[in-house]
């Protein structure tokens, strides 16, 4: 699903901010992102949704060498990700239904079944009454929410969020936490990036550990059972 | 939902506003050179049929103390060579009143009665389809009266054709500079809009647009301004060209070309709006897709 060897990146000419990392993600598994801030998270994230390049190495994805992609290759592969950005990026001028239904448009479908789709989403999220409002009418974990309907709605093969539960209670993380397990029972492949230890410890999953410019992958905390993640190097 | 707001919010900027109206000015001089092309063409046109087919013969006046009666005969002797060659239709000697009339905007009235040493002046005409040998005719009139000239017009009109085809050449070359000019402000905007909205497209991109998809709401948005534009500056140079037409008709003369134009014409202008459009819609989508493809 992703595969990244011996990948290094750093920003312009300064340090590696990582180094060295190789993993692979199996289809289907469920993996926590964590490490202190500035430990490169996010950098790893964007290689994954192809926002940023390696400096050096390889990554694969979905089985494709992605550095031989074209511009139109990159595109059809991005519609199998979803993506929850940590500053969510909603476009302020098209309403919460919109916005939410952008994945579907950009892949071409319209009509009655988006339109259905929306609907029974922001339902799901506890948005249903803010389907024509603005984003900038709602509050910060309300957009949160609105960022991750859009993220699922596309029903993507790999799913990328980077902490998606910064600006929701508990309560509500929780809840957000068991969509994504829900999805992931259904076949997609989850990567989330928090800093939050409790859900760490809550939802037993294997976690990718940044530190020290590197990363680790770790089996779920409480069991001994092999995670779903392979060949870990430090 | 069903008719969804553009992804990236291009009507609301500043181009929105000045670009149709930039649009519009240059449209606005196109369509007067395109008006100026056109009536130049008709007026050369009009020349050429009104022209061709017809020859004038001077016969000269070679001595002042010669006798009506004497003149009368030397032009009875060209009009014989005349009405002997084959291929002319008709030859007509004009009276001296009439010459004196055609004259009289440049000399002034009363020349026939002072005796001017006016040259006789005979109007042909010939069949376009079998033209009389010019040059065997033209000896033919020497021998017949020395010093006869025969002038076929074409000196006279290859002059004024030379000077319609540089006036065609400068509206040809505006056209051009100004559809140049409208294209590079069209670009301009387009790049200017893809930096004002990075953060949108980057997001689009994100979420898997191709760059087609991108390049498309730019386009939408380009050939919307361009029609826009189109249209105003077709009607501003419509209220421009119609009252002066309806002032060369109140005047009546001959000289002035006319404004009456058919279809093709008409439609040459009509054209305009639309082909700004397009070339604003083209021109913003190329634009797009080389800024992008230059991305990373």
């Amino acid at each position: 699903m992703v595969r990244f060897e011996d990948v290094a990146i750093k920003y312009g000419a300064g340090p590696d901010i990582l180094s060295d990392v190789s993993f692979h993600l199996a289809p289907g598994s469920f993996h926590f992102l964590s490490g202190p801030s500035g430990a490169g998270k996010s950098s790893l994230l964007k290689m994954m949704y192809l926002a940023n390049h390696p400096s050096s190495g390889r990554i694969a994805l979905f089985g494709r060498d992605v550095a031989s992609l074209t511009r139109d290759e990159r595109a059809l592969l991005r519609r199998r990700v979803g993506v929850v950005f940590q500053d969510f990026r909603l476009l302020p001028h098209l309403s919460v239904a919109e916005n939410v239904a952008l994945p579907l448009r950009i892949a071409g479908r319209r009509g009655d079944k988006v339109r259905e789709h929306v609907t029974e989403l922001l339902a799901w999220v506890g948005l249903a009454e803010h389907f024509n409002n603005l984003p900038a009418t709602l509050s910060g974990g309300q957009q949160q929410r609105v960022a991750i309907a859009r993220a699922v709605i596309g029903q993507p093969s790999l799913l990328l969020a980077d902490e998606p539960t910064g600006n929701v209670d508990d309560r509500i993380a929780v809840r957000l936490l068991y969509l994504f397990e829900e999805l992931n029972k259904l076949g997609t492949t989850v990567v989330i990036a928090t800093h939050s230890q409790p859900l760490v410890a809550r939802f037993n999953h294997p976690l990718i550990k940044l530190g020290d410019g590197t990363v680790r992958v770790e089996a779920p905390p409480e069991r001994t059972s092999r995670s779903p993640a392979e060949g870990s190097v430090a | 939902m069903e008719r969804p707001a553009a992804d990236v919010p291009l009507a609301h900027d500043a181009s929105e506003r000045f670009l149709p109206w930039l649009i519009a000015f240059m449209v606005y001089l196109a369509g007067l050179a395109l008006a100026c092309a056109i009536v130049v063409h008709q007026l050369v046109a009009r020349w050429d049929t009104g022209l061709s087919g017809q020859l004038t013969v001077e016969v000269p006046l070679t001595d002042p103390e010669a006798s009506a009666r004497e003149r009368q005969v030397e032009v009875e002797r060209v009009l014989a060579v005349l009405n002997g060659t084959p291929g002319v239709t008709g030859a007509m000697h004009y009276q001296p009143e009439e010459i004196a009339e055609l004259l009289e905007p440049w000399l002034g009235s009363g020349i026939a009665d002072q005796s001017l040493p006016l040259p006789a002046m005979i109007a042909v005409t010939i069949d376009p389809a079998q033209p009389p040998d010019l040059a065997a005719l033209g000896q033919a009139l020497q021998r017949a009266v020395p010093g006869t000239l025969l002038d076929d017009h074409q000196r006279w009109l290859g002059n004024l054709l030379d000077l319609a085809r540089s006036i065609q050449l400068i509206a040809a070359v505006v056209v051009v500079l100004v559809g140049a000019a409208a294209v590079l402000a069209v670009a301009f905007v387009a790049r200017a809009g893809l930096a004002m909205h990075g953060p949108a497209i980057e997001l689009l991109h994100l979420m898997g647009a191709r760059d087609a998809y991108i390049a498309r709401q730019f386009q939408r948005h380009a050939l919307r301004l361009g029609l826009r534009g189109g249209v105003i500056g077709t009607g501003l140079a419509l209220a421009t060209i119609l009252p002066v037409g309806f002032l060369i008709e109140r005047s009546q003369d001959g000289m002035l070309p006319s404004l009456s134009w058919s279809l093709p014409e008409w439609g040459a202008l009509a054209l305009l709006p639309v082909v700004t459009a397009l070339v604003t819609m083209v021109t913003a989508r190329l634009t797009v897709l080389g800024t992008l493809a230059r991305m990373p």
